[in-house]
């Protein structure tokens, strides 16, 4: 069966828009952070899409190297476009969370500092491909720096484990979100609009930047 | 509700949909360019 585009960005606008509500009206305040938490439900998803796409991007760069084949740096640069754009709305996000209950929109907690390490090592990517222009010298650059960018990913994950850090874990104990019941559902419902949205813009991505090249390879044979 | 939550939700949402027509509307564009 052929993949229709417009029908699966209409069951993801479904499911985004179901999570948003069940996050906002139905799933019940928390004990400590009260109406806040709600923020939660709408900051993880797109860290969880900036996390599955750096892993995409490093995966197909790490393909890249073995195989030579364009199209998996074509996919490894759209994981770290979209790894740059949804990493700056976690941090945009996260800030507002951070002001709304720490009273500060940014204070260099481990978190914050290591998610912003990582968005400019993925900005030093970009840089790095737009100073070569050799397309092969370019792609193979940027799957090796890619792999030292990607060492950011699991720093800014554990990051809070590592370093003391006042920014909110799940579970109960010590000190943590005590999500239950429908506020653990509306988050999972979040997670999988976030995971319907990923899978969208990196398709498309994807589609763009091979275009691009379709285009590029038009026109030097009419040149 | 606190306004930030609305912030929030409308930060993702706003980039999201902006970035989903901004890529739509490129794809459709280039395949123009390729097609003419």
């Amino acid at each position: 069966m052929e993949f229709r585009d417009d029908v699966y960005l209409g069951i993801t606008g479904i499911i985004v828009a179901l999570a948003a509500y069940f996050a906002l009206y139905i799933a019940p305040a928390e004990v400590t952070m009260g109406e806040l938490v709600r923020v939660f439900y709408f900051h993880l998803p797109p860290a969880i899409i900036c996390y599955l796409s750096l892993i995409v991007s490093v995966v197909t760069g790490l393909i890249y190297i073995r195989t030579k084949d364009f199209k998996y740096d074509a996919l490894s640069e759209s994981g770290a476009l979209l790894g740059l754009v949804y990493g700056l709305i976690t941090l945009i996000s996260g800030a507002i969370w951070a002001n709304a209950t720490w009273g500060v929109y940014w204070n260099w907690d481990p978190r914050e500092t290591t998610t912003l390490i990582l968005w400019f090592a993925y900005l030093g990517y970009f840089l790095l491909r737009m100073s070569i222009e050799n397309p092969e010298r370019r792609a193979s650059s940027a799957a090796v720096f890619n792999i030292l960018a990607f060492m950011t990913v699991p720093l800014s994950y554990v990051s809070f484990i590592l370093w003391p850090s006042l920014h909110p874990r799940l579970g109960g104990d010590d000190g943590g979100l005590g999500l239950t019941g429908t506020m653990v559902q509306a988050l999972v419902m979040n997670i999988i609009g976030g995971v319907f949205v990923f899978g969208y813009v990196l398709k498309k991505t994807y589609d763009l930047r091979m275009k691009r090249d379709e285009y590029n390879s038009k026109l030097m044979e009419e040149m | 509700m606190p306004n930030q939550v609305f912030q929030v939700l409308g930060l993702y949402l706003v980039t999201t949909i902006v970035y989903i027509a901004w890529i739509i509307k490129s794809n459709r564009d280039l395949d123009k360019k390729i097609n003419s």
